[in-house]
């Protein structure tokens, strides 16, 4: 059974509210074989720390080989341990391919078939403020090769208003933490489609981040933070913050090219 | 290992192709609607000539704007559209129309009117009131409909005839899959197949020939496939690749070009509205319009200059003018590169696609974007395929698009963007999309999927299936002449996966369910009968029982009961159980059943129910157990939402949830019953469809619940006398179930 749990971090108490996962019911497809030719053949080792604890200021340098073809992306992530949960991504960012190719301004990785990856992890988190309102921000970065002010980072969540049907919505920050572009999502009656549009804040809407969560059985399902109320002459911005003291699971994440995605991970205790 | 069985799928809809064929041209005069029309229509507002224009005289033009604006995210913004409009209104040789559909709710300006009405559309500067003479207040229409497109557009033709027709479409756009939602009257939504059709109807009816423009005001419509949809209808369009902010168009500017110069043609029409977006919207080129505008989109700058304005606006967005008498060209040139895809390893192409620009996705949150541009992924799988085949064929894409494309312009946050999308799904999406009863791709873009290559290509990197390399029909882009009659169905049906026995899903079992027997065909409640089957066969997934009692009234069965059956061998990965079924050898299941229905009380009453099993393998505390119904706060029926309860093992109520779909999609969210909350529980029935003469499964609705503070509880009675079907049901690894099943009888007691 799923219930709510929560966390305290930096005196701040952030409560998660697990959503089930539940796909959207469709009729059953024609029987047919379906074959993905971008999905991934690859295998990752797993990964490992230069220390499996630090202070929350430390840092860890991970070690990972990624071996195979249709590898897409590469993140480096980190969850956190609460309960019986591993939620997040507290971090979230590409990891760099040393070969990269650019099409009219779109950079891509061209990943080798044999690829050892390290990376220095400085953990840390980020909250969501409104004025005094704050929630946990588990962002994914949009843009693969930009420099770093100009990654925008994107957070998707539920959206109500008033009364009103709650909505999905994504919102998207630049690296500064201002809030850039903001899209609605309006649910269409037929076949669970839905309209994108220009969201407008307005005063005493909600916004509720999405956040992964990770079961015990390795299952995956999408919870809800803290809401957090919005307009009222206040800016939604997020702000750095050092990672709270916990047990967290450092690893890497790798899309192939049909969009799937592959985990690996290593515990990392913050004191 | 979580599972969800016999799911009721009753509340899909099923897209249905519609194309109206007309086949004469008949009098103008004919399609004017008597409820509306300039007739008794003011001779001249501020100086600008309203009506009485130089009707049908060379050089004139009428602009048509159809403007969605029902539903709560974009009635002001629609609205708005409208107001810029009139800062330039109509002149003796541009005539503008609007129909303006609001919605009850959401913006309460202008007298808070929430119809659709017909405007003669005057100059005017008062942004926040609509001040053209109104034509018809013709009620609330359902704007989805594409009948109501038809009837408007014929009706303007027919009163302003002109040399030359512009339409502007405005609402929500979904690309291939059409938009234009309307949730008053019918919730509809308006697919691009069912568009095609009014399209059709009104080029016949008028005799226009095309429309010299065609405007999408939209997100996501600079698509090939809506493109190629359009070609045969109109000369010159304007589309975004992505997602359009609330500003829209720039009204304001590109019609004062027009009515400035109506010598322009529709093409530089089509890239003045490129040019102007955003840069020259009215709200944010006039300065107190601009005070207001800032002061509802950003929280400071307030001193912001137009400029800086407009290029905050602008990095994230794209904007499109396409010459459609070049789009048949450029398919032809897409079909070229689809062949040579077929010659090299698609696992680069999958790679092209999973790199190249693209734009919002109208789909699952979870599933990559779909909608990718045509020229960047041209350009990319000639580079990861290096195939020189391919290179040729993505040199003839740029160049057809680079000739298709009249403008175009983007941000810099979409990098590659060369004017217009097209649908590249992942293998899950693509499942997905070939479903006739979800959404099928050929069947929305079916103009499309006539002319193109491109859907075949799809079938073949997914599925394997040969692509047939004349499979294409150009012709069908060609405009329409008075009398033709178009089916897609022989295309539609060229790119379909193939189905029935020539193609099985890997997962399916060919499995035998032997008759089940019983050790008593009658059975008092507090007795015991065990039922039995032989299952065999391969791939099979779970065992269960299940009990429906027979309704001798209705002829129908009321699903009571089902349960997991459990292996003798489980297997357990990270936790999650899973059967074990044993090598496709016979085996022999069974089932002591005592005659037992449940029903969910809060307290003072009591309603039938059926639990749907989640968990294989499960204990008592961590089995759940699933109980949907519809949930209506403070008993309030008129916002019912659909819910569902779930309970564990030892029938103890654990959590409450809510869809945030109309239909039970949507994702739930765990809610809170508060006191004076009701639950309608669903009883799942099993009858004949009087249509099919197929048994199915359908919900209705059962008794209702009020909350009252303390957790429903489920309450297992004794089964009431009847006659009971209880049955072994077999699923195999791709989601089939065979069944079968004997009758017991629970006699009066």
């Amino acid at each position: 059974m799923t219930k709510k749990i929560s966390l305290v971090c930096h005196e701040k108490k952030i409560e998660i509210n697990p959503l089930m996962n539940t796909e959207i019911l469709k009729p059953s497809s024609k029987k047919a074989e379906l074959r993905a030719p971008g999905q991934g053949a690859f295998e990752i080792s797993a990964p490992t720390l230069s220390s499996d604890e630090i202070n929350g200021d430390g840092s860890v340098l991970c070690k990972t080989d990624i071996n195979g073809k249709n590898i897409g992306q590469v993140y480096l992530e980190t969850m956190l341990q609460v309960g019986h949960f591993m939620v997040g991504p507290i971090q979230k960012n590409f990891l760099h391919a040393p070969k990269n190719r650019e099409i009219k301004g779109i950079v891509h990785p061209h990943w080798a078939v044999e690829n050892e990856i390290e990376f220095e992890l400085k953990p840390s988190g980020r909250l969501l403020y409104c004025g005094e309102g704050f929630t946990l921000a588990c962002m994914t970065p949009e843009r693969y090769g930009v420099e770093p002010d100009a990654q925008i980072w994107s957070l998707e969540g539920i959206y109500q208003r008033g009364g009103g049907e709650p909505f999905r919505v994504k919102l998207e920050f630049d690296n500064q933490g201002d809030l850039v572009r903001k899209t609605g999502f309006y649910p269409t009656a037929v076949n669970g489609e839905v309209a994108p549009f220009e969201l407008l804040i307005e005063e005493g809407d909600t916004f509720e981040p999405f956040i992964t969560l990770i079961d015990e059985k390795g299952e995956i399902s999408t919870g809800t933070v803290n809401p957090i109320m919005l307009g009222g002459g206040n800016q939604l911005q997020w702000q750095r913050i050092d990672a709270c003291p916990g047990m967290y699971h450092v690893g890497v994440v790798v899309d192939d090219f049909d969009g799937q995605s592959t985990r690996a991970r290593v515990p990392l205790m913050i004191k | 290992m979580k599972k969800s069985a016999w799911r009721v799928l009753s509340t899909l809809l099923i897209i249905t192709m519609s194309i109206s064929l007309l086949t004469a041209c008949g009098d103008l005069s004919s399609l004017v609607d008597e409820t509306a029309g300039p007739s008794d229509a003011t001779e001249t507002i501020s100086g600008q000539v309203s009506n009485g224009n130089s009707q049908g005289e060379p050089g004139t033009w009428l602009v048509m704007l159809y403007q969605d604006g029902d539903d709560e995210t974009l009635e002001r913004d629609v609205f708005l559209d409208l107001n810029e409009a009139e800062i330039v209104g109509s002149s003796d040789m541009v005539t503008i129309v609007s129909q303006l559909d609001r919605n009850a709710g959401a913006f309460d300006g202008d007298g808070d009117w929430t119809t659709t009405k017909r405007f003669l559309v005057q100059q005017d500067s008062d942004l926040e009131a609509i001040g053209s003479e109104e034509l018809a207040d013709l009620g609330e229409t359902d704007m989805s409909d594409p009948q109501t497109l038809e009837d408007f557009v014929t009706w303007a033709i027919a009163a302003y005839p002109a040399e030359h027709y512009a339409l502007i479409m405005s609402d929500h756009g979904m690309g291939w899959l059409g938009g234009w939602t309307d949730p008053d009257p019918n919730d509809g939504q308006m697919t691009l197949s069912q568009l095609d059709g009014a399209l059709s109807n009104i080029v016949t009816k008028t005799g226009i020939g095309q429309f010299d423009f065609f405007g999408f005001d939209a997100c996501l419509m600079a698509q090939l496939e809506t493109m190629s949809m359009l070609a045969p209808y109109a000369k010159y369009a304007a589309a975004s690749e992505e997602t359009e902010p609330a500003v829209g168009w720039a009204y304001a500017a590109f019609l004062g070009a027009l009515v400035n110069n109506p010598a322009m043609s529709g093409a530089d029409l089509a890239k003045s509205v490129v040019d102007s977006y955003i840069s020259e919207d009215y709200r944010i080129t006039d300065d107190n319009a601009r005070v207001s505008f800032i002061e509802e989109n950003y929280e400071s700058g307030s001193d912001m200059s137009a400029a800086e304005v407009a290029a905050d606006m602008s990095v994230d967005v794209t904007m499109t003018a396409v010459d459609l008498s070049k789009v048949a060209a450029l398919d032809e040139a897409m079909n070229q590169l689809a062949i040579s895809l077929t010659q090299v390893d698609q696992s680069s192409v999958a790679a092209a696609r999973s790199y190249s620009q693209s734009y919002t996705s109208v789909f699952d949150k979870d599933i990559p974007d779909s909608f990718i541009d045509l020229g960047n992924f041209a350009e990319l799988v000639a580079d990861e395929t290096g195939d020189a085949d391919v290179a040729n064929a993505s040199q003839q894409v740029t160049a057809a698009l680079q000739q298709a494309v009249l403008a175009e312009k983007h941000g810099d946050q979409k990098p590659g963007s060369t004017g217009l999308a097209f649908y590249f799904p992942n293998s899950k999406l693509y499942k997905m999309t070939t479903d006739e009863e979800w959404v099928s791709y050929t069947s929305t873009a079916d103009r499309f999927a006539a002319a193109s290559l491109w859907d075949d290509f799809l079938v073949f990197h997914y599925m394997g299936k040969e692509m047939n390399a004349d499979a294409a029909d150009l012709s069908v882009l060609a405009p329409v002449s008075g009398t033709s009659t178009q089916d897609f169905t022989d295309a539609i049906a060229a790119s379909a996966p193939e189905t029935g026995a020539t193609v099985e899903a890997p997962g399916s079992g060919n499995i035998t369910v032997s008759e089940v027997t019983t050790s008593t065909d009658t059975l008092a409640p507090s007795e015991t009968a065990t039922i039995s089957a032989d299952v065999s066969g391969t791939n099979i997934g779970y065992v269960f029982y299940y009990v429906s009692y027979y309704s001798p009234e209705d002829d129908s069965y009321l699903m009571a009961d089902m349960e997991f059956l459990n292996s003798d061998t489980t297997h357990d990965i990270g936790g999650s159980l899973y059967p074990d079924w044993g090598d496709g050898s016979a085996f022999t299941v069974s089932k002591d059943w005592s005659p037992t229905v449940y029903y969910l009380s809060d307290g003072t009453t009591e309603a039938f129910v059926y639990l749907e099993p989640e968990i294989y393998g499960a204990t008592y505390e961590e089995d759940v157990y699933t109980l949907y119904g519809l949930y209506a706060p403070g008993g309030d029926e008129s916002n019912q939402q659909e819910a569902m309860i779930k309970f564990d093992g030892n029938f103890e109520m654990k959590s409450f949830w809510v869809f945030t779909g109309s239909d039970g999609t949507g994702a739930p969210r765990e809610a809170t019953l508060e006191d004076g909350d009701t639950f309608t529980v669903y009883q799942l029935w099993q009858e004949v469809n009087p249509d099919t003469q197929e048994w199915e499964f359908n919900y209705y609705l059962g008794d209702v619940l009020t909350f009252s503070g303390e957790p429903f509880t489920i309450v297992p009675y004794e089964a009431f006398a009847g006659t009971y079907e209880v049955g072994i049901s077999v699923e195999d690894f791709d989601g089939n179930y065979t069944e079968s099943y004997t009758n017991i009888t629970v006699p009066e007691y």
